[in-house]
Formats: structure tokens, C-alpha cells, sequence
């Protein structure tokens, strides 16, 4: 099943929905509106689409680490997560998480400003292949300080469910304003500006509006902070080499790809960035025009925000590709050689 | 091993034991979001930027306490709150109701039948929800005997009673005057969010409530053992107002969702019981 170029260049608007949806939904919960929405619950660490719980799969490893077993709407939410990713790739990253779409919103805007594509501007960090080891390093250690400490501390990192977390704090702490009661008792208490929880007499809504500023910010400051180090670093420079909760997602993809390639052309229900040699002309017309041609310069090579080498036989990288398309959006622009079928 | 032996936290109702409740909880939210009160805080801010219970929900009872509508125990994805006592407890009580047939024995008519079935359904989704409410299991409220006014002014205050979900129940009064917190109390927050004792600095409401697991505070009246109750005590006309003790006067409205008719009646929702309640004896009225 070939997935048309059109439908790949819907991708920043997927992004931005979703991330509009995750934004809105403790509102749409607080006020009971759209009816339809309101079995929609949850964040990037596990939410409930109406009966269908979808989860981090990480989530339920880490519990059963720290030492009981959970429910099976987390179980089941993660094993529908990897088996998306089993038959998609790592779709939830580039057409989902909304921490990726910040960093590629930022170079984007970097792009602007220092009136650069972020393409000609990111620093050639290298060695991506072997990104995934340092994730599959920080998940080790981060299960091994869960086990430990008996607390899941790995989703205390976690990029996207972090911002996606960020909306139901508002919420609590502006809903707890508009009802009029515990104005400040909510805002001073919810914020921990006094550990006690006790209102002090006399706070202002000015005393509210810094507690809920500081709530919400004390959620942002992970991801803030890793968007500053990316804004230097590189686009998706965490998505490569730290992020632990697309490790399990990486080898679904993985080996969702390596059994559809195995089991043959009836079977090749997996669908992944593919790359037709015969088709792929860049060294050809570069040839042609008399320039020397640097695979690291082409198209396809530039525009990926991991860095990756699309140009493989079996297209780039399974673990680290993200499926988002963008090389077969450039390619389709030259010898359309590499398609998401 | 980073949880603290003591829990100082009072979390959402059903939750499991706080270092099993650490354990399970994955931070999603979902509580949170589906409190339709804005009761569930989860803990976040500067001063919890490295804290063992960091994005954990929380509740507050002096800004908003727990008004046990138990929408949050069934969205749990990971079991940090448990359904299955809640749910153990609705079907006891739900069974005991339906046994009771006297009034459907004694009509004659199928139309005094029907009226009287859907009133059995009414008391036995009303016990169900009384049920629910009664495994909440998140703390226990003390009195402050040298803050309560009771005990220290003679002014007969009954505010914490009257307002208790539980009311004759977690909240009884001793010699009938006094009200006594009881072993049955769940520890929602309501009498804390209620009571006209102004807390400020290191003073105390007179009745707070403390997380399950935690000793009791010292300065405080002992708590009675539960009242023994007649199975169909909760589902009296009085009981019918607990549950929504400050309707009207801030933000239920606001939060209060379309309780249609997909609601399943087991989701115990104290408000559909009252609808319940308000239409049946309307009609009965007319009738």
C-alpha cells in the first residue's frame, strides 16, 4: 500500500491537531463539551480513546519493575502502541509526540531567523546509527533506578507526556479560580508556595496566578530545557539518543520490518520509507552537470531531522527512522526513489 | 524504597496502600481530567522539582476536597485506584435493595408494580452509589478539640455533620449533640472544606483530614467505632441531599456534566440518583 506524498505533506497539521486536542481536552472535560469528546481521557502516558486505552509501553514495564503488575488497560494500551508501531514504525514520533514538533517548529524558526534551512544548519552530529545504544543506556539505568526505588522515574522524563501533562494542571488550577472558591487557597496550596496547604489569608489572585505559573512551569522546565540544548545541538537530538520511551517502539518497528521483509512480498504488510535504486538520480544529474556528488548532500539526506542515510536498500534505518516522511517528500521533487509503502 | 513509611498525601478515593500507590501510578492524569470538581491536583511546582510523589494527584480538602462522585477509580489505566472493592460493594448493596420486595408484593395493580420497581431501582442505584462512596478509603478526619467549637466556646456547631456525604455514619453526634468523627469516615475532606474554624499559619482547621496510614495527630478527640446501620438507612429522604453539599454555591454548576441517560447507573453517579429520586416522587406526587 503506497501512502501518496499528499497525505505526508498533511503532517505538520496532524502534529498541530493533536497537539490542539491534548491541549483542549481538560477544558472540553471541565465543561462536559463536545459530548462525544468525553470518553477521550488521558496523556502520553496513557489515555482512554473511548473504550480503547492506548498507553506508554513503557509504562507497564516500569510498574511491573517497581514491583506489582498493572491493570490491563495499560498493558493493553502499550500492546496497541507497539503494534502500531510493529506495523507503521515509529509513527507516534513524527506524526504524534508534540515534543517533536516543538524541536522541528524550533529549527524551524532558527531556520528563519538566521535566514538558513535548518537543513544547511544542522551540526552533522554523528555516529546515528549507533544513536539508539545511548537510549537503550539511559532506559537500563532509568529501569534499573525504577526497580530500585520502586517509583516509575522514567515518566518523569518523558518529553511529550510531560506537555501533554501541562493542560490538566491548568485546568485544576484555573477551574479551582473561576469557581470562585479557593481562589488563593487553590493557587497557594496547588503550587506549594506553602507546603502545608494552608491559605495564606489575604492572597491575592496575583498570589494565584504566580502559583499556577509555577506549577505549570515546573512541569515545562524538562522540555524547555532540552528544546534550549537542541536549539544548539541539533533537531531531534534527544529523539535520537536519549528519549527511552521510543526504545520499545524502535524495536516493534524493528522487527515488524525485519519479519515483513522476511516472510516475503505476499506478506509485506509493513509499511516503511523504501528506496528504488534504479529510480534514484541525484549522483546521476550531478554527474551530468559536472559537479561531484556527496551522498551526505542529498536531498533526501538534508531534509531528515535525524540525521539518517535514507539511501539503503531496504530505506533507511528501521530503528531510527520515524516514518515521517520528509525524505519522500524531497525525493518526490527528483527521481522519486524513495516512497512510504 | 523512595516512598516515605509515613504518607502525608491524601490521594483520589480507592487508591491503593501510598507505597503501592507510588508504584502504579504513571502520572497520566487521567483522575485529574475526569474530576468533575477540579478536585485532583497533580503535584507539580518548584519546590517538587525532585520529590518521590512528583505528578502524582493530590487532593487539597481546604481549597477543594473530594465530593465522591468515584469517577476517578474506573479511569485508572495502571490499578493505582481500584475498582474492585467499589464495585464488590455497589452489587452487595444493589442485591440487598432488590431482595427487599415488600413494596412490590403489596401493590396490586401492574401500574403500582411499575411504580414501585422503579423506586426499588432508584433506592438500590441510590445504596450503590452510598456503597461506592463508603470504599472510598482515602483518610480519616480528626477533631481538634482545643480549635473545635464545641469543645471550646459552647457554640453548638454542627456544620462538619451536616455537610458529611456520610452524614450518621463517618460523622455522628455523641450524645446527641457533639459531632464525633467515626471509624467510617473515608476521609473525602468535605467537613474540613466546611468548617467555619478559620485555618491560618501553623493553626489547623478544628476537623482535617489525614491520609489513610498515617497516626493519628496529636490534640485530637478519638474517633467512635462505626455505627451499626440498618442496610436501608443510607437511602432515607435526608441522606438524598448529602453528596452535593455545596450545590449552587461555587463551581458545581460549572462542573457539572450532562448526566444523560448513557451514564451507566453502576458509574455511581450521586447526581443521577437524585435525578432518579426528584422524578419518581414528582410523579408520585401527581399521582
Amino acid at each position: 500500500m503506497k501512502i501518496p506524498v499528499s497525505i505526508l505533506r498533511l503532517r505538520p497539521l496532524v502534529q498541530f491537531a493533536i497537539f490542539g486536542i491534548m491541549c483542549a481536552l481538560p477544558w472540553i472535560h471541565a465543561y462536559g463539551w463536545p459530548s462525544f469528546m468525553q470518553g477521550v481521557t488521558g496523556t502520553f502516558y496513557a489515555m482512554h480513546l473511548g473504550p480503547i486505552p492506548f498507553a506508554d509501553p513503557l509504562g507497564a514495564v516500569q510498574v511491573l519493575l517497581a514491583g506489582e503488575f498493572a491493570a490491563w488497560p495499560l498493558w493493553l494500551g502499550g500492546l496497541l502502541a507497539l503494534a502500531l508501531a510493529f506495523v507503521f514504525g515509529r509513527v507516534f514520533c513524527a506524526w504524534v509526540c508534540p515534543y517533536g514538533m516543538l524541536s522541528e517548529w524550533l529549527w524551524t524558526l532558527r531556520g528563519i531567523i538566521i535566514k538558513k534551512p535548518a537543513s544547511e544548519t544542522v551540526p552533522r552530529y554523528s555516529d546515528v546509527k549507533r544513536a539508539w545504544l545511548w537510549r537503550l543506556v539511559l532506559t537500563v539505568l532509568g529501569l534499573a533506578i525504577t526497580g530500585f526505588g520502586a517509583i516509575p522515574v522514567l515518566n518523569s522524563i518523558s518529553a511529550p507526556a510531560l506537555i501533554s501533562l501541562v493542560p490538566s494542571m491548568a485546568t485544576t488550577t484555573t477551574g479551582a479560580a473561576i469557581s470562585g472558591a479557593g481562589i488563593t487557597a487553590s493557587g497557594v496550596a496547588g503550587s506549594g508556595l506553602t507546603s502545608s496547604g494552608i491559605a495564606a489569608a489575604g492572597a491575592t489572585s496575583v498570589t494565584w496566578a504566580v502559583g499556577a505559573a509555577s506549577i505549570i512551569m515546573a512541569t515545562l522546565a524538562f522540555p524547555i530545557l532540552l528544546l534550549f540544548i537542541e536549539a544548539i545541538i541539533g533537531r531531534r537530538f534527544w529523539c535520537a539518543y536519549a528519549c527511552p520511551q521510543s526504545l520499545l517502539l524502535m524495536a516493534a518497528s524493528w522487527v515488524g520490518a525485519k519479519l515483513s521483509s522476511k516472510l516475503g512480498a505476499k506478506l509485506d504488510w509493513a509499511i516503511r520509507v523504501r528506496w528504488d535504486t534504479k529510480a534514484c538520480n541525484c549522483a546521476v544529474t550531478a554527474r551530468k552537470n559536472g559537479e561531484s556528488f556527496i551522498p551526505a548532500t542529498a536531498p533526501c539526506v538534508q531534509v531528515c531531522s535525524l540525521n539518517l542515510q535514507p539511501r539503503h536498500k531496504d530505506g533507511p534505518d528501521f530503528a531510527q527512522c520515524i516514518q515521517c516522511g520528509d525524505c519522500v517528500k524531497a525525493c518526490a521533487k527528483h527521481g522519486k526513489a524513495l516512497v512510504l509503502k | 524504597m523512595f516512598a516515605p513509611d509515613t504518607p502525608s498525601i491524601l490521594r483520589p478515593p480507592c487508591a491503593a496502600p501510598e507505597k503501592e500507590f507510588l508504584a502504579r501510578c504513571i502520572h497520566c492524569g487521567q483522575c485529574a481530567q475526569v474530576c468533575p470538581h477540579g478536585s485532583i491536583v497533580m503535584r507539580s511546582g518548584f519546590e517538587h522539582l525532585v520529590d518521590y510523589a512528583r505528578h502524582t494527584p493530590e487532593i487539597f480538602p481546604e481549597s477543594k476536597p473530594c465530593y465522591l462522585c468515584m469517577k476517578c477509580p474506573p479511569v485508572c489505566p495502571s490499578g493505582a485506584l481500584t475498582t474492585d472493592i467499589m464495585d464488590l460493594a455497589q452489587r452487595a448493596a444493589m442485591a440487598e435493595i432488590m431482595q427487599d420486595e415488600e413494596g412490590r408484593a403489596s401493590s396490586k395493580s401492574n401500574e403500582d408494580k411499575a411504580k414501585a420497581d422503579r423506586v426499588l431501582m432508584a433506592k438500590a442505584t441510590a445504596a450503590a452509589n452510598i456503597a461506592a462512596m463508603s470504599e472510598a478509603n482515602m483518610g480519616q478526619a480528626y477533631i481538634l478539640q482545643d480549635r473545635c467549637h464545641n469543645h471550646t466556646g459552647g457554640i453548638m456547631c454542627w456544620t462538619c455533620y451536616d455537610r458529611c456525604p456520610l452524614r450518621g455514619k463517618a460523622i455522628v453526634l455523641a450524645g446527641g449533640f457533639t459531632p464525633a468523627v467515626t471509624e467510617a469516615c473515608v476521609g473525602c475532606g468535605i467537613c474540613e472544606y466546611v468548617c467555619p474554624v478559620m485555618a491560618s499559619g501553623a493553626l489547623e482547621k478544628a476537623i482535617f483530614v489525614v491520609p489513610k496510614g498515617a497516626p493519628q495527630p496529636s490534640g485530637t478527640i478519638d474517633t467512635l467505632p462505626p455505627p451499626v446501620l440498618k442496610p436501608t438507612t443510607p437511602v432515607s429522604p435526608n441522606v438524598s441531599e448529602m453528596g452535593r453539599p455545596d450545590h449552587g454555591v461555587h463551581g458545581a454548576s460549572l462542573y457539572a456534566r450532562d448526566y444523560d441517560s448513557n451514564d451507566d447507573i453502576m458509574v455511581n453517579s450521586i447526581e443521577n440518583s437524585m435525578q432518579e429520586f426528584h422524578s419518581i416522587s414528582s410523579t408520585m406526587q401527581k399521582a
